[in-house]
Parts: C-alpha cells; structure tokens; sequence
C-alpha cells in the first residue's frame, strides 16, 4: 500500500480518557473492579493539522477519525464543571482518614503504610489543585458539536483555544457581533399582496359555470 | 460559561451552483458537462469542472473522479475515518506467551509492514513493527524447542 499524504499532526490538551458515567462513579466503581475500572473509558484526543482540527476517538488497536475545517468550526464553549470540587473534597477526605490512621498508635507497620498511602493521595490532591478548575469543553459546527475531554482544564484549554482562535479567524476573519444580532434579527417580509378592487367585484360578480342539462 | 464564536454562525452556507452554460464559443467548458462553463480546475487531475461538479474537500476543489480513485486507493487522508492498528495489534500479540499468538504477529508484520500506522503519530516510525517481528519469531521458536523437547526429539 502506499503511503498516504499525511500532515503533521500536533497533540492540543491531555490524553482525553473520557467516560459516559460521572467521574465520582466510576471512582467508587474503581473499588469494586479494581484496574478494569479503565475498561469505562474511552479515549478523543484533538489535534492540530495545516487547515482543521482532528478528533481521534479509539481504542489501542483502532481509530476513527472526525476532521473540523476551520471555515465550518461555529462555536467553541465552555463550561465549568463540579468535578474540580468534588475531586477535591473526595481526595481531601481520603487524605484525612489515612492521616488518622497513620497517626493511630498500634501497629508500627500499619501506621507507615497508611502514612505512605496518605502522602500518595496527597500529592494526587496537590497535583489536582494546581491543575486548576475543571471545565466541560465543545467543538460546534452546523451539524454537529463534539465534545473534548482533551481540553478538560480551564487554564489549558483558555490558552489551546487561543491558539485555535487565530487559525480559525485568518480563514473565516473576525467575529463582527453587529452581523451576528443583523443575521439574527428577523428579516422584513414581502409587503402584503394588494388585491385591485376591479378584481375583487369581477371575482363577486364571477357567474357559476352552469352545467349543460340533458334533453 | 464562556463561548468562542466565529463568522461562520451567522454566515449562510453556500449556494450549490448547478453551473453557467457556456455562452460564447472558445469559453472553456466543465470535463464532465459540454453545455457547462468551466468555473475551476480540479486541484488534483487539472480538469475543468463547473460549479455542479466543484467539490470542496478542505480547501481543495476536487472532481468526483478523483475523490472515488482517492477513496479507493486509500490516499486521500480526509476521506478516512477509520484505521485499525496493526503494529499495536502485532506488539501485543507478540509479547503474550502462547504459541498461535507468535504465529498470529509474525503474520500480522510480515502482510501489514507497510499499512500506515496511527495518523496522530507524527514520526513515522515503525519500531512496533520491528518489536513486534522480533517478539513473534522468539515466540515461536521457543515454542518449537518446548515442543520438541516435550517429544524427545532432542534427547535423541
């Protein structure tokens, strides 16, 4: 097979494991299947090419691929998520009971176990803290709008999104709010037909066909 | 809640032209439509083709000739939406210890070598591949020790 024309792809945001049920859940589920808690999730990562963005949603062994050109690309929201505190507040709570624990007297053993175990989550939360807040981040365009768990950081996503910006305005140009209330302020319709009076009293006076009767 | 808007939410999408007829004698006409006046040429074969046969992959603007040869052949990157990974399939099958999985990476290197890898990975590198020959041949010859050993073919 030959090889195909391809472009130089660039990695924009995280890994983006995403899954349908809540974070929380499958954080408790963890407990329960243990590793193959990750069997829930799956994966999207965004890139950048020359003149779209690339969308790789898949497994290890396979990918499928949504290409956005930066004319069709309308919207990009976000919006801020509980994630970030409940994260916080799970991880904060984890951390608090190992601590006790740690602190408990008796087992020497046990206490520098569930030490290291608390200075683990610990530094989870800390990384978690500076990573910012969590936010839920779409991709619209006429048809569709996608969303990317890749861009799952307030602070990243600010600056990727800034990046995609001045792409996406060197080929559409820039947002002119003006033209956007125009398009959507509702059009002045045709003037109403006016019907001359000569037709209106032809129409009234208008005899009905007669039928021919039978001799 | 923040939102990033661009032109194209208020822009109207375009108009498919069905294309101009060919008014004076000399204008050049669409490849696929005499009566047609030709408004661009294709990017990839040159043919010129009215507004009816423009299509627009990107900012290129392709005849459907080439699109059906390119979706064939496999060359045009943005008409494919799916790919499966055969050097990641080879590696893993590779490194699990039983022997039809050896056989099953030899053939899997050996018939997709050149198949392109994941379109994210921007080095074209092909160490799976490799990793993944070499694994599956040391597989299988470990294999055919233990078996000939298991049947005393080697104590003779």
């Amino acid at each position: 097979m030959e090889e195909k024309e391809q472009p130089n792809y660039r990695k924009l945001g995280g890994g983006g494991r995403y899954s349908d049920a809540p974070e929380l859940v499958l954080f408790f589920l963890f407990f329960v299947f243990n590793i193959f808690v990750l069997l829930f999730y799956k994966r999207r990562t965004l890139y950048l090419g020359p003149d779209h963005l690339l969308v790789v949603e898949g497994s290890s062994y396979s990918e499928t691929y949504k290409f956005y050109n930066f004319r069709d690309i309308h919207s990009f929201t976000l919006r801020r998520t509980y994630d970030y505190i409940g994260w916080m507040i799970t991880l904060a709570l984890a951390v608090a009971v190992l601590l006790w624990l740690a602190i408990t007297p008796g087992d020497d053993v046990a206490n520098i176990v569930f030490g290291s175990l608390a200075g683990i989550v610990g530094a989870v939360l800390l990384v978690h803290l500076l990573r910012g807040r969590t936010v839920h981040c779409e991709l619209k365009t006429a048809v569709s709008s996608v969303y990317l768990p890749s861009l799952g950081r307030l602070g990243h996503a600010q600056k990727v999104l800034s990046q995609i910006r001045q792409l996406i305005e060197e080929e559409q140009g820039a947002f002119d709010p003006d033209d956007f209330e125009r398009a959507n302020s509702p059009a002045p319709g045709p003037e109403p037909a006016v019907v001359p009076a000569q037709v209106e009293n032809e129409a009234v006076d208008a005899t009905p066909i007669e039928t021919p009767k039978e001799e | 809640m923040e939102v990033a808007l661009f032109p194209a939410v208020y822009r109207k999408a375009d108009v498919v032209s069905t294309g101009d007829a060919v008014l004076a004698e000399g204008e050049s006409s669409c490849f696929f439509h005499a009566e047609k006046k030709a408004s661009i040429a294709c990017d990839r074969c040159g043919r010129f083709l009215c507004g009816l046969c423009d299509i627009q992959l990107g900012n290129e603007h392709i005849c459907a000739t080439c699109i059906e040869s390119g979706k064939k052949k496999g060359k045009m990157q943005k008409l494919e939406n799916k790919r499966l990974l055969r050097d990641r399939q080879a590696l893993v099958l590779s490194i699990v210890p039983l022997f039809l999985t050896g056989i099953t990476a030899l053939y899997l290197t050996t018939r997709y070598r050149k198949d392109p890898t994941s379109i994210s990975i921007t080095q074209k590198s092909r160490w799976r591949f490799s990793v993944a020959w070499m694994f599956s041949v040391l597989q299988i010859l470990i294999g055919i020790f233990l078996i000939l050993s298991y049947t005393g073919v080697l104590d003779t």
